[in-house]
């Protein structure tokens, strides 16, 4: 006789109708299946993940696909666009191409690297600030806002130019300014998991404070965590980009910062080498946007008000 | 009242964190980047300048506290040292030279940026799933992907260089002295149309989604429903009722965003050799003029701070629920 | 038994005059991924002038969206599919937006469930009763500004309360500020969606006291929703009783109350006892509102309803004439013959 289970109602909250399908029987993990197929069902997430997927081969097969130090001078400089060199050569004979495949290993790295960084540091701030509230909230807090409200890049480009140079500063230095924007978002979500029944239960029943915060919140919370962490990538590849075109990156590597970065140097504004900005520019571009996309279809899944309703 | 003094404390707090990274910075770094700044610069200075400096920079016989509150006070009384680069002169001069250029780039492409891209957000959501709704966001998205230097020397390249139409770098032409004239004012203005125009073309699109995102929540609130059951016209409603609580969320977000203008405006004025302090941090980083790039990334924040601290007196008279509690 | 003709049905109210408002075979459906769900099916009713007519029923039983659908408020995914909304005459159904603009709130106004909720937090009490005037009747700022302090004045709330915030009223009266701007243009039809719920019993009766008074003083009419059965009882001249989108009793309130034919109704009254048989506890209905997405069977009612004969789980009742004027929907009621069965004699 009873009704009870799986029953969506149409319920209607003065004036806004809304079909509220009943929330899922709180315990533990909400199910991933239904994400995992938002994302593979949606035109946005896949275009995203397509661009995503084709840079990370074209960045694993760089030494293929261009053999040799892309760095080296060539005889043929600056050189437009031809059969021999697609993209034309650099005012010191370099093959943009090969700049451009082999910067996206630098950059993707770096990017996704301090993504993963600063996406840990915020969960761990966040889900901790959220937890323990009283005292250790009032200081996370402190510490995040502070963070999120002096200007990144200044703060980039002071630590920069104290630091020794290297790949290790870029990183470090990167993670060190993007870390409190995510640890904002984690921490008001992870506040209001906090006061859910699942999570007082838990608390009840003496599961240990790690435990409750890695496995009971933080997977409730994996949509939003994807999102800051596709957003800290997002940041760490324009965000190093920014640093190393001012010189204040690792100028010896290869990525398509300091690719910009010796571009401009080099004059190649002036001397009206255009072909030598474009390649990285757009790398970084095509790579943010993807993510950007992928973000968007997660904004999507997560908040189905967002989504454009069918007309009819 | 209670709200604007705990922000206000808040705000000194954070300023003060700044003071103290800036005074530990050097003193604790390895490689001793200061005594390779001494060598660069001793022949020319007096050695009393020479003490200050290093007093400055920790290389001093005084206990930390002491250095540290020596430090603190002279920061307040605006004594940031004396400029390497430009010596003699001092850094609070050198950096009051330069924000005025700084103050009129970032103010005038931020307050375009915001108001034309919370304006689109607003039409978006009010005509969901229409034109703007579906064209705007993505195409503002991807061309927000973009690094803003690299787009600024996009334009550079095709209306400046290619193009012809719009001054390279500067703030105003060479031989022109700055002049309250039509033609001075007119010069300045052509020199900011390129820079400022990068930073709208990366920042607006950011304006655009966060409102449209709130607006979309904002119309589903039940103030909206009664507001069309009250028979009002959709401006009205539109503007009144849903942008005016929508735009809240977004006031806060402005002040967190003004970190994002400056970092852009720092790269924007790189390009364009633009005589802001942005480009004035960049040349002394690469001085090695260590006093001065403390000073300037201190003054950015501490405007940003105050910027911060005027929002929240503008949130104050927006919303009337913190006006008083 | 008598049976009616459709005229006799169409005038069963207590006033003979034509109806201020009259719903016709209204049809609403949310469009959702997994089909479409009939929140409203097939519901007719009249509310005469100056008649305080109740709707009762569980929260999801669809009677709050025929509020909205009324005020032409529904908004995707909902829809109306069917059936006419005639006010004053004209088909609401049939109004450009326009049109409908310049109705809504002359004609019909609303009192929504919470008052907190349904007032914009950044603009003064005042205000937002002179924009309904300066709207409607293109009033001078100035003189909307009096016609505004005298409708607080109605509501008992002091004209000063004019340049207050939503947040700067109590509950009771942010619910009397919205009655008051309910009532701006004087119109004939107010309608009330649990009006009370979010306040406490006290503050309740206060406000339920108001709006008799009121109405006896103005003479409007009211739609009256709320799951409340003994408020409702207390407020409405006649009421209909919502199961599943569905009317399944609409009677005179006194005869609902001394008489209810519905089993449905039986158990919303709470302790009464059935029309016949033995005495059956029917106050532990079990808490579970109906699936509206896929419906039973034959009555909707007869998964829960203790009296449920095989018949019920087959053959769905319409609503009929038990008597002139109190109709009902179930097929143990006596002397329901089905419509099949009637014409066919």
């Amino acid at each position: 006789m009873s009704l009870t289970d799986s029953t969506p109602t149409a319920t209607t909250t003065a004036g806004n109708p809304t079909i509220q399908v009943p929330e899922p029987p709180v315990r533990g993990r909400v199910a991933h299946g239904g994400f995992v197929h938002g994302i593979l069902t949606n035109k946005k997430a896949l275009f995203g993940l397509a661009i995503l997927v084709v840079f990370a081969l074209l960045a694993l097969l760089a030494p293929l696909l261009a053999p040799g130090n892309p760095s080296d001078f060539g005889p043929e400089a600056s050189l437009a666009p031809s059969g021999n060199h697609l993209l034309g050569t650099t005012s010191k004979g370099q093959d943009v191409l090969a700049l451009t495949l082999w910067g996206s290993r630098s950059s993707l790295t770096v990017g996704f690297t301090v993504g993963i960084a600063a996406t840990f540091i915020g969960c761990l701030v966040g889900i901790a600030s959220a937890y323990f509230g009283k005292a250790i909230d009032e200081v996370l807090s402190l510490l995040t806002n502070i963070f999120l409200l002096i200007p990144g890049l200044p703060l980039l480009v002071v630590l920069a130019a104290f630091l020794p140079p290297g790949p290790a500063t870029v990183v470090i230095v990167l993670v060190i300014t993007g870390w409190a924007g995510s640890a904002r978002v984690l921490r008001s979500q992870a506040l209001s998991l906090r006061s859910k029944d699942f999570v007082a239960a838990a608390v009840v029943t003496g599961e240990k404070a790690w435990r409750i915060m890695f496995r009971e919140i933080l997977p409730n919370m994996a949509s939003i965590v994807m999102s800051t962490l596709l957003g800290c990538v997002i940041y760490g590849i324009g965000a190093q980009a920014g640093l190393e075109f001012l010189g204040l990156g690792d100028t010896g590597s290869v990525s398509w910062g300091t690719n910009l970065y010796w571009a401009n140097n080099d004059g190649a504004l002036m001397t009206g080498d255009w072909w030598v900005l474009l390649p990285s520019g757009v790398a970084i571009a095509v790579v943010a946007f993807a993510l950007a996309m992928i973000n968007y279809a997660v904004d999507e899944i997560t908040n189905p008000r967002l989504r454009v309703e069918k007309k009819g | 009242m209670v709200f604007l003094l705990r922000r206000l404390g808040f705000y000194v707090i954070a300023f003060w964190a700044c003071i103290t990274l800036n005074f530990f910075l050097p003193r604790l770094m390895p490689g001793d980047p200061v005594s390779r700044m001494f060598s660069q610069v001793q022949s020319q200075m007096r050695p009393d300048q020479v003490d200050a400096l290093r007093r400055l920079f920790g290389l001093d016989d005084r206990p930390l506290w002491e250095q540290y509150i020596a430090y603190i006070g002279k920061i307040f009384r605006g004594d940031m040292g004396i400029s390497l680069s430009r010596f003699p002169s001092p850094v609070s001069e050198v950096i009051g030279s330069q924000i005025g250029w700084t103050l009129l780039l970032g103010g005038t492409s931020l307050i375009i940026a915001v108001i034309l891209g919370n304006f689109l957000g607003v039409l978006a959501a009010w005509r969901r799933g229409k034109f703007l709704d579906s064209v705007f966001p993505p195409l503002l998205i991807f061309v927000g992907s973009f690094p803003y230097f690299w787009l600024a020397m996009a334009a550079l390249y095709l209306f400046g260089i290619t193009l012809g139409w719009l001054p390279l770098s500067h703030a105003f032409s060479t031989g022109l002295s700055p002049s309250f004239s039509l033609k001075y004012i007119g010069d300045v203005a052509a020199h900011l149309i390129l820079p400022a125009l990068t930073i709208v073309l990366v920042s607006i699109g950011g304006w655009m989604l966060g409102m449209r995102n709130t607006m979309i929540a904002t119309t589903a609130e039940d103030y909206i429903t009664m507001a069309r059951a009250k028979g009002l016209r959709p401006a009205r409603i539109m503007f009144q009722y849903a942008a005016r609580n929508a735009m809240l969320p977004s006031v806060t977000s402005f002040g967190m965003s003004l970190g994002f203008v400056v970092g852009g405006a720092l790269l924007t004025e790189t390009v364009f050799a633009y005589p802001g302090i942005g480009y004035q941090l960049l040349t002394s980083v690469q001085a090695l003029d260590y006093p001065l790039t403390q000073g300037i990334f201190l003054t950015i924040t501490a405007a940003v701070l105050a910027a911060n601290f005027l929002v929240d007196i503008i949130y104050v008279r927006l919303d009337p629920r913190v006006r008083v509690s | 038994m008598e049976t009616l003709t459709e005229e006799d049905r169409a005038n069963n109210g207590h006033t003979a005059a034509a109806p201020v408002l009259s719903v016709k075979n209204l049809q609403v459906q949310y469009t959702a991924e997994s089909g479409n769900v009939t929140a409203v099916d097939d519901v007719s009713f009249d509310i005469g002038a100056g008649e305080v007519f109740g709707l009762a029923g569980e929260s999801g039983c669809g009677k709050s969206t025929i509020a909205n659908a009324v005020m032409r408020l529904l908004q995707t995914p909902a829809k109306i599919t069917g059936g006419s909304i005639e006010l004053a005459g004209r088909n609401l159904l049939d109004l450009g937006e326009e049109e409908l603009r310049r109705t809504r709130w002359r004609d019909v106004a609303m009192v929504f469930q919470s008052a907190m909720n349904s007032l914009n937090p950044v603009m003064t009490i005042g205000d937002q009763i002179v924009d309904v005037f300066t709207t409607h009747e293109r009033m001078p700022k100035k003189a909307a500004r009096e016609r505004a302090a005298e409708l607080l004045k109605l509501v008992d709330i002091s004209p000063d309360r004019l340049k207050s915030y939503p947040h700067q009223l109590s509950g009771g009266m942010r619910q009397r500020a919205v009655i008051a701007i309910a009532l701006a243009l004087k119109p004939s039809l107010l309608i009330m969606d649990e009006p009370t719920t979010a306040l406490d019993v006290v503050v309740q009766q206060e406000i339920m006291h108001q709006i008799k008074e009121l109405q006896q003083r103005l003479g409007f009419s009211i739609l009256f929703i709320t799951h409340d059965i003994s408020l409702m009882v207390e407020l409405s001249h006649r009421m209909a009783v919502m199961y599943a989108g569905k009317l399944v009793e609409v009677a005179p309130s006194k005869d609902m109350l001394e008489n209810p034919l519905h089993p449905y109704t039986n158990a919303l009254m709470g302790a009464f006892p059935p029309l016949s048989g033995p005495r059956v506890e029917l106050t532990g209905l079990p808490d579970a509102p109906p699936n509206m997405a896929h419906h039973p069977t034959g009555c909707r009612f007869h998964p829960r309803c203790p009296l449920a004969i095989d018949e019920c789980r087959t053959v769905p009742p319409p609503l009929l004439p038990k008597t002139a004027n109190h109709d009902a929907a179930c097929l143990l009621v006596p002397g329901y013959v089905l419509p099949r069965e009637r014409s066919r004699r």
